[in-house]
């Protein structure tokens, strides 16, 4: 067949653009060095979502053609397109402690993230929010999609891998913000089982930002991909405090441990009679993490680990009043619950847990002083926010006020966005304190800060 | 389950050869870099010490900050000038919607079959590409696939896309439809180009280029396939490799 094959034109194609874009050959009808320029920066940011023919893109252009790349950078950084497409993927990312983009669920998390990234959702008080990293973790509501004027979770319009249905909504003028979190109240007479579908507003206190989000009416079987969903199914919560932390700072779980660390501290499920508990044997000790790290019951775990639940049937619950058999904290079956409460070592089967252990308690105290600044974690941290506490709330505040949180978001973007540049830690530092609130100079508070660095840094041109 | 409603099995071959040339496409792009092509300075892979990379060793910074370890980005791990990112499923899928005109949200309703578009969707969303690191990247094959599916959606209704919008006779002989399948070539390229395509010194190659795709056509071939050839070579070349 003497058909030319359309690979072979393909290859011709690009060889034809690209011999002639050189910014010593002249044009009059467009600028190449500027537009082609201008199609990398909107690959970086936008995924190449914002079509070429729209103004933002011709702003990129005449931007670039000046010479001022950082304003190019911005103006994409600033359009929808950038909230449609890198603040979901990164969205996504954060729904889990391995920031995988997954399939690309959109819910009530997800959601809640890219209000926080672009800013412009409506306000109850007629207002548009402005965008807010440090405030990730903490602030009290829900954002949703307005959908031709009906207010719409955002796993609602479109279901799991339903990329269709979103491909025409604006991440950013379509969302509205509402007031507070809601989670099913976790209904002790059927022992979660089958709970009485009764949504009730989360304590201010408990309320973890985008953490305590997952898309009411959800169920294992068609679940939102959501953190709390990840953090809450099953097991005993370990995996939401673990999460929070790593997502939020990239350190691991050997990251912040330490075996200077009291017994007393571990959660009650935890067996002190491991052979590894104290020295570990081909591992680390069960209490480098359990009772120095992410992992015990003073850095975090005790404000979520017996009043958040995910239900088989009805998704996210909130229990207000643990009874001892609802405390995932003793374990992650129920019925060794009890058990474990009790911990009598002498008891046939012999119980496996801790007796030394204090417990979570019931006031979800948190105190990252112990022991993490002595060992020098809190210093990594960047750490400059209170460092006790009750709640989830006020914890997640002060993470948001920790330096490595914007080091780590300034890390990512560039991972994901210039994959192949080069950045040193005095530069990842520069770009981080742009936008940290705590920096001093203050900075923006805002991640298209950061975005429009990396994207105008030389490395990614 | 559901069938793709393509245009002609012959195209099969070619989708193969695609899958093949996906990966040389993107060296060749990879000695194309923007950064060569803008007056910016770039200090670029070509300024760090390239690292070991496969043994892992943290590449370090040269210049101004000589020596000192790159915390982000692979720095030299891959060899050439300039940065690289690797388009998205949803960089490509919006793209290709946005430019063919074509919809992915189009479902099969009374009397109307679904796009095919929305079908490739349903059937290669958890294989198209997921990272824009192109260390890591794959997937490029199944974005070959729903090009196809989206091109083979300008080709069918009443009055198909490739007419309404491209001019294109799908009744007419290859010869008669010659000039609306080249301009069709660079309209799409544009797309991706922002005008690049046919407002440039490249619109006299590109044109040569797509009139050797469009005249070498064997008499047997129709116009449908014709267009499909032009509309796959030039949304190919615009969703997978420019700009990236």
């Amino acid at each position: 067949m003497k058909y030319m094959s359309a690979r072979k034109v393909t290859v011709s194609l690009i060889s034809g653009i690209f011999a002639i874009a050189s910014p010593s050959i002249s044009n009059a009808q467009v600028n190449v060095a500027a537009t082609t320029s201008a199609i990398h920066m909107s690959q970086m940011i936008t995924g190449g979502t914002m079509p070429t023919s729209s103004s933002t893109f011709t702003t990129m252009v005449s931007d670039i053609a000046s010479g001022d790349l950082k304003s190019a950078a911005v103006a994409a950084a600033n359009s929808p397109f950038f909230c449609n497409y890198l603040a979901r993927r990164l969205a996504y990312q954060m729904q889990n402690p391995t920031l995988s983009v997954g399939s690309g669920v959109d819910s009530d998390a997800t959601t809640y993230i890219v209000a926080h990234f672009c800013g412009g959702a409506a306000t109850p008080s007629g207002g548009v929010t402005s965008p807010s990293i440090s405030t990730l973790l903490s602030e009290n509501a829900t954002y949703l999609v307005n959908v031709n004027g009906t207010n719409t979770h955002a796993f609602s319009i479109t279901g799991m891998k339903n990329l269709p249905a979103l491909s025409n909504v604006n991440w950013m003028s379509q969302l509205v913000q509402v007031d507070g979190q809601t989670a099913n109240s976790y209904a002790a007479a059927n022992n979660a089982l089958i709970p009485t579908a009764s949504a009730m507003m989360i304590p201010q206190a408990s309320v973890g930002g985008y953490a305590t989000l997952s898309t009411p009416g959800t169920s294992v079987a068609n679940n939102d991909a959501s953190l709390a969903f990840y953090g809450t199914n099953a097991g005993t919560n370990l995996r939401y405090i673990e999460s929070i932390w790593e997502i939020s700072t990239g350190f691991t779980l050997l990251d912040a441990a330490s075996t200077s660390a009291d017994p007393s501290l571990t959660p009650r499920f935890v067996p002190i009679s491991d052979p590894n508990f104290f020295v570990g044997v081909g591992q680390p000790a069960c209490l480098s993490c359990h009772g120095g790290g992410m992992a015990d019951t003073i850095h975090g775990y005790a404000t979520v680990a017996d009043v958040f639940d995910f239900n088989s049937t009805e998704g996210f619950t909130y229990n207000a009043a643990p009874t001892t058999a609802a405390m995932k904290s003793l374990a992650s079956a129920s019925a060794n619950r009890a058990l474990n409460s009790t911990c009598n070592l002498s008891a046939t089967p012999t119980p496996v847990c801790n007796p030394e252990s204090t417990g979570v308690g019931t006031a979800q105290s948190w105190d990252v002083g112990q022991i993490w600044s002595s060992t020098g974690f809190l210093t990594k941290l960047g750490w400059t926010g209170a460092l006790t506490g009750t709640g989830l709330n006020s914890l997640g505040a002060a993470i948001g006020q920790a330096s490595v949180v914007y080091q780590f978001l300034a890390t990512r973007i560039v991972n994901e966005i210039c994959p192949m540049g080069a950045f040193t830690q005095a530069q990842i530092d520069k770009i981080a304190n742009a936008a940290n609130p705590n920096a001093n100079p203050k900075g923006t508070d805002d991640i298209r800060t950061m975005v429009a660095m990396v994207a105008s840094d030389p490395s990614c041109q | 389950m559901k069938k793709l409603n393509f245009t002609s099995d012959r195209n099969k071959p070619r989708i193969l050869g695609f899958m093949i040339i996906v990966p040389l496409m993107v060296v060749v792009y990879q000695n194309c870099s923007p950064s060569n092509l803008s007056s910016s300075p770039s200090t670029s892979l070509s300024s760090v010490t390239p690292g070991t990379g496969s043994t892992g060793t943290t590449p370090t910074a040269t210049g101004t900050s000589a020596g000192v370890p790159i915390v982000a980005g692979h720095g030299a791990d891959v060899s050439g000038t300039g940065t690289l990112t690797c388009p998205t499923a949803q960089g490509v899928i919006s793209q290709i919607q946005s430019v063919l005109g074509v919809s992915i949200a189009t479902v099969a309703a009374a009397g109307k079959p679904a796009s095919n578009a929305n079908l490739a969707y349903g059937l290669l969303a958890a294989n198209l590409p997921t990272t824009a690191d192109c260390t890591k990247a794959g997937g490029f094959d199944s974005a070959q696939l729903f090009i196809y599916a989206a091109c083979s959606d300008l080709t069918t209704g009443t009055t198909p896309m490739a007419q309404s919008k491209y001019n294109v006779n799908l009744a007419g002989t290859v010869a008669s439809n010659q000039a609306a399948l080249i301009a069709a070539g660079i309209t799409i390229l544009n797309g991706f180009t922002g005008g690049i395509a046919g407002s440039s010194n490249a619109t006299a190659g590109i044109t040569a280029a797509l009139t050797t795709l469009v005249s070498s056509a064997s008499t047997t071939t129709t116009s449908k396939i014709a267009f499909m050839d032009v509309c796959m070579a030039a949304s190919s070349a615009g969703a997978l490799l420019l700009g990236n």
